[in-house]
């Protein structure tokens, strides 16, 4: 496709994309009546007589209908909307305005690569899906597409100056270190449930298997497992860290991120499916750091940038921008970036009252009186811990303010550092209870459109004026907040 | 060089030092209304157990006094919390945002930005509507169901309040 595509007028995708609407509509049909197709297969004389013709027509059929779908799928950029219509039988016209963008992906699935196809898709804050899904384009097009469609925030002269900067990338070596820090409990438990699961759904395969083996090849089996469960525990082990750098690699081999000329950030990683997001600085409501004991000891630490959701999505992946592996001077870097004035210098000011850490240990002590119920060791052993545990915790619970951001810190064992611009708070609440207003202490929660940040068990009057300072931020600023 | 907002003695206007305006009385009576159904229900509930005593039919003692504690302990706490909870409300609509206080024993003050919402709406229910009162709920962006709602407005108040955010909109 030449640079000059003119988007103003209705464009398709790429020819070949009939190929795969036909494959993802046979896939659909293949899921909605599968319970059949498994019937057909099991009456297998009946259903080739039959079947093939039937089978035949129907794979037609769906061609046919996918050629249309694809006719009537277009797209064009006008007037600074996103004009989309799709639909064969019920059709829809869809506009989107470009300021409404919140990111724009561009990725790769095997397939695709295999017919040198990128797919493109467009998030906007008012759905859970993507708003424009589009399967098949030429590279140069679909980056084309994803300019023009980012063109709405291009508007600030002195960000197009800049030249495209690369701000982090991950090589072979530090993506390895990333797969050792993951969580290999929970790779080695995935790594264990997949097997599990398929097996699960060949039920009936596997118990005719179990039946056909000899009578004393399950005694043998269960003694085996009792003489070697220590083998067994470190297979588990090493299935988990093997699992843990193979997910690292698949999700996040040849990992970069660059800031692009009209200062988007742009994030690309992926063996197989190759994913690029891009998002605006000022699109980015939510900077999370997290980091466990494995990969602080490594000096890294993993980013989370969220943007805004669609209501209830609480927790939902989409639409937030990973990046693993961080080492401490590109965190300030990065840091540097989005909060033009923050300094990890900063004071400690908000500090949570010492009573937060009795609080937490409070619940401790009815776990433990429950168990003291039955062992009185095993109760004083869970209060003693939770002693550590909860003034760790409590202590480790603070937060930061400059004049234009505010981070809170949590966790002592995964710490968790949260970060937003304070005229990005949606709404503000100060709560106490009885006690807590008798005692002078409130706590404080900040809204924003792609999370929470909790300040617990303030001073009173320091989270009053803490609330104060953030809407007097909020609503002084006429800076863009999405 | 570096100013340490939040211990400074600063000009932002303070919340606390706002007057807020309390709900109509309507409001007091709507909750009351609504505990008296309440207790209503408790005591049907509490009346079942000695109702089939009556009925020569065996039950023990300890369910027909312990229905009767439980109900009455409970439309206690409803009424309460109907009139006390009623005190500790109040709304206060400041140029650029608006700020409902609640709660007795948790007490919660949430305020919204004007230029944050995303929209409102004006709920009325069948009680609101027989005592003229209507429930104001604003929404602001990233989070499912209302994020601040104020209820047992006198319907003119949560109209005015309304045209106002609207019109605060307008400006920007």
């Amino acid at each position: 496709m030449a640079p000059s595509t003119d988007f103003t007028a209705w464009q398709r995708q790429h020819a070949l994309g009939m190929l795969l609407f036909t494959g993802r509509n046979l896939l659909r049909v293949a899921k909605a009546f599968w319970p059949l197709l498994f019937t057909l297969a099991a009456n297998a004389e009946w259903a080739l007589r039959v079947g093939i013709w039937a089978g035949l027509a129907l794979l037609l059929a769906v061609a046919a209908f996918s050629v249309v779908q694809f006719r009537r799928f277009g797209f064009r950029i006008r007037k600074g909307a996103l004009h989309v219509r799709k639909g064969v039988f019920q059709r829809s016209r869809l506009v989107i305005p470009l300021e409404r963008v919140q990111a724009v992906h561009l990725k790769r699935n095997p397939i695709q690569r295999l017919l040198g196809l990128t797919g493109l898709s467009v998030d906007t804050a008012g759905s859970k899906g993507n708003e424009l899904e589009l399967v098949a384009l030429r590279l140069d097009f679909a980056q084309h597409l994803q300019q023009a469609l980012s063109e709405a925030h291009a508007v600030d002269a002195d960000e197009a100056e800049e030249p495209d900067r690369p701000l982090f990338a991950l090589n072979i070596r530090e993506l390895l270190r990333v797969g050792l820090s993951m969580n290999h409990l929970r790779s080695g438990l995935v790594a264990l449930a997949l097997p599990l699961s398929l097996a699960g759904q060949i039920d009936g395969l596997v118990e005719g298997w179990i039946a056909a083996l000899p009578w004393w090849a399950l005694p043998l089996f269960s003694l085996l497992l009792v003489v070697l469960w220590f083998p067994a525990l470190l297979l588990v082990a090493g299935l988990g860290v093997v699992t843990s750098l193979v997910v690292a690699v698949i999700k996040y081999f040849g990992l970069r991120l660059d800031q692009t000329k009209s200062g988007q950030f742009s994030l690309q990683s992926g063996l197989l499916n190759r994913v690029a997001f891009t998002i605006h600085r000022t699109k980015v409501q939510t900077v999370q750091w997290t980091s466990t004991p494995l990969t602080r000891a490594l000096g890294m630490a993993t980013a989370q940038w969220s943007q805004a959701r669609a209501g209830g999505t609480e927790g939902a992946r989409e639409g937030q921008l990973r990046i693993p592996g961080v080492p401490r001077a590109t965190r300030q870097a990065l840091d540097g970036l989005m909060f033009p004035d923050w300094n990890e210098e900063l004071p400690k000011e908000l500090t949570p009252q010492p009573i937060y850490g009795w609080v937490l240990w409070a619940r401790w002590w009815i776990a433990g009186a429950l168990l003291g119920w039955w062992s009185v060791v095993a109760g004083a052993l869970v209060v003693a811990f939770g002693a550590y545990w909860s003034f760790r915790t409590a202590k480790a619970r603070m937060a930061r303010c400059s004049p234009e951001a505010i981070a809170v810190y949590q966790g002592w064992w995964k710490q968790r550092v949260t970060m937003t611009q304070v005229h990005q708070v949606q709404r503000a609440a100060f709560r106490q209870s009885f006690w807590h207003a008798y005692r002078g202490i409130a706590h404080v929660t900040l809204f924003t459109a792609a999370g929470n940040l909790h300040l617990r068990f303030l001073p009173a009057a320091q989270a009053q004026a803490l609330v104060d300072y953030v809407l007097f931020e909020t609503e002084r600023s006429d800076r863009p907040w999405m | 060089m570096f100013e340490n907002p939040l211990i400074a003695e600063a000009e932002w206007p303070k919340l606390a030092e706002t007057p807020f305006k309390p709900l109509p009385p309507a409001y007091a009576t709507q909750r009351k209304a609504v505990a008296g159904l309440i207790t209503l229900a408790l005591a049907v509930a509490a009346a079942v157990p000695w109702g089939l005593a009556a009925f020569e039919v065996e039950v023990p003692g300890a369910l027909k006094w312990g229905a009767l504690v439980a109900s009455t302990a409970l439309s206690g706490g409803v009424w309460v919390n109907a009139v006390v909870g009623f005190l500790y409300m109040g709304y206060a609509v400041r140029r650029h945002d608006v700020t409902f206080k609640s709660g007795w024993l948790f007490r919660t003050r949430v305020t919204v930005p004007m230029s944050r919402i995303q929209h409102s709406e004006i709920f009325r229910g069948p009680l609101d509507r027989w005592l003229g009162l209507s429930t104001l709920r604003i929404y602001t962006a990233g989070s499912s169901g209302a994020n601040l709602s104020i209820p047992g407005l006198q319907d003119e108040t949560a109209q005015a309040i309304r045209s106002t955010l609207i019109s605060h909109g307008a400006q920007h």
